[in-house]
């Protein structure tokens, strides 16, 4: 956390409040709500239950369809490392899938399953996170250290220990940041689902607030999306990547 | 029955890189118990003959017979340590495949031996260039090899580390009949660690010369004149392999 919270963000923080309320005091709440009105709703929110209602189906959703890319795109990556053929067949059409505006497959997902309530979000997050997390991935077996490999070779170090203590130490970094970069199109994929195709989530919320003009609940909903994403990132996230890169120089 | 002297032997090795010869029905034999350096200038297949020879790579053709099968160890040109691992972890990660880990006794030896039992729990990063290089020494020995390959170990080192690695490779090996083959292309060091050297030429000419060294490791100078001699030899050796040159000085006086 001591990354994100530095005297000088702290400085800028408080400058932009200050725009924020200088702002809010000119202009109509339908615009700018001020942030008295904004903590006023997120406090309505969160005293009806719909917060942590809305939350946990938007956190379920994303941890299911996250879960999925995480594990497919590291055995995608794995099996193109391995088998050349496979990897000239499949690695254009991944480049493809990542190069696709998430529009086009929240639209394809509406078409092909309706407005679902778990189905559109989970196959968005999978798909837009899956390319992450395998391009970090390979990249990562690509880069990997042959010099070592070929070091405990020569010791008759046996297949299974090279894996667990060659193969896996090299690629925890990759993989770290891979788990990093796809949560946070994961958690945007999720809500960007949920506000197009979706009854209930916080991109749910997101919506009726947007439908409702109540922009109060709107920058309510988006102080919730970002506090959580900063704990994810800056705690979570950032506790793990101290424990597997404690042996580098950085 | 006569004691087998030779611990390995290579036959008639042949490699090429890319339709380029760099060996050529190469023959070797490494002596047990003995310190061979294979000396040669850049470009002559040391370090091909080096991973032919240790089995990192194979030759084209030719045969190679180890004799008892014996253990090998590795020295590389730069350190191949594991950074995830500490420096006691690095020596463990090669004992543990011989069922050595247990044998705390030898890696204690060998860390005081090396000067580096402050940083048994120190990862590589954290170690300079030439520690890590000693680290990567003393885990050879960790292993109770038969032979230990070194490709070029005193490359990168200070004078003082230098005479440290020099050392704590002749006292060992003295001691336990340990086989080192070492590749060097500095003369003077050959001189004072080798008991026998092996002089490759390049152009795929093979092993041109071998010179035994009987004098005690231990007393070896520079200065001394049995050992002068041979360098002497030495370098008269590697001038006839730099190709003459006053053809061109008539062309030098003209063009400058």
């Amino acid at each position: 956390m001591k990354n994100f919270i530095t005297k000088p963000f702290w400085v800028l923080l408080i400058i932009l409040f200050l725009i924020w309320e200088q702002g809010a005091a000119g202009l109509n709440s339908l615009i700018l709500p001020s942030i008295g009105e904004s903590y006023q709703a997120l406090k309505e929110i969160a005293f009806s239950g719909i917060l942590v209602e809305s939350f946990l189906i938007t956190l379920r959703r994303t941890l299911i369809a996250y879960g999925m890319s995480v594990l497919s795109g590291i055995i995608l990556a794995l099996l193109l490392y391995r088998f050349q053929l496979l990897k000239r067949t499949f690695r254009p059409l991944i480049t493809i899938v990542q190069a696709t505006p998430p529009v086009v497959w929240v639209s394809l997902a509406v078409v092909w399953f309706g407005v679902a309530d778990d189905l559109t979000p989970i196959f968005l997050i999978f798909i837009v996170s899956l390319p992450v997390i395998f391009v970090n991935i390979f990249q990562g077996l690509e880069e990997m250290n042959t010099d070592l490999i070929e070091m405990a070779e020569a010791y008759s170090t046996p297949r299974f220990r090279i894996v667990k203590e060659i193969y896996l130490p090299s690629l925890l970094p990759a993989l770290v940041s891979a788990l990093s970069i796809a949560f946070a199109f994961a958690w945007k994929s999720s809500v960007f689902a949920e506000f197009i195709a979706s009854s209930s989530g916080i991109g749910y919320q997101l919506s009726r607030a947007n439908s409702l003009m109540a922009t109060d609940r709107l920058f309510a909903w988006t102080i919730v999306l970002i506090l959580f994403m900063l704990f994810v990132e800056y705690y979570l996230l950032e506790k793990l990547k101290k424990h597997v890169s404690r042996w580098k120089n950085d | 029955m006569t004691k087998i002297r030779k611990i390995l032997e290579l036959k008639n090795i042949n490699k090429s890189f890319q339709g380029l010869k760099v060996l050529q029905d190469l023959n070797l034999e490494i002596n047990k118990g003995e310190i061979g350096c294979l000396l040669g200038p850049s470009g002559s297949g040391k370090t091909t003959l080096f991973r032919i020879a240790s089995g990192l790579e194979a030759a084209d053709s030719g045969q190679i017979i180890k004799n008892n099968n014996p253990r090998f160890s590795y020295v590389f040109q730069s350190p191949r340590l594991l950074p995830w691992k500490t420096a006691e972890e690095n020596l463990i990660f090669v004992q543990k495949n011989y069922g050595l880990e247990k044998e705390a006794q030898l890696r204690d030896l060998l860390f005081n031996l090396s000067g580096l039992a402050q940083f048994k729990d120190a990862y590589p990063h954290e170690l300079s260039g030439g520690m890590q290089q000693r680290l990567e020494l003393i885990r050879a020995f960790a292993v109770k090899p038969d032979l230990v390959f070194l490709d070029e170990p005193f490359k990168s080192l200070d004078m003082k580390t230098r005479i440290n690695v020099r050392k704590l490779i002749s006292l060992i090996q003295s001691e336990s009949e340990i086989t080192i083959f070492l590749i060097t292309h500095d003369p003077e060091e050959a001189l004072l660690l080798a008991d026998r050297i092996y002089i490759l030429a390049a152009e795929a000419k093979g092993i041109i010369n071998e010179i035994e060294i009987t004098q005690a490791r231990n007393n070896r100078k520079i200065a001394d004149p049995e050992i002068y001699q041979e360098l002497e030899k030495i370098m008269e050796i590697f001038t006839n392999l730099v190709s003459d040159l006053e053809y061109a000085a008539e062309d030098i006086k003209n063009l400058f």
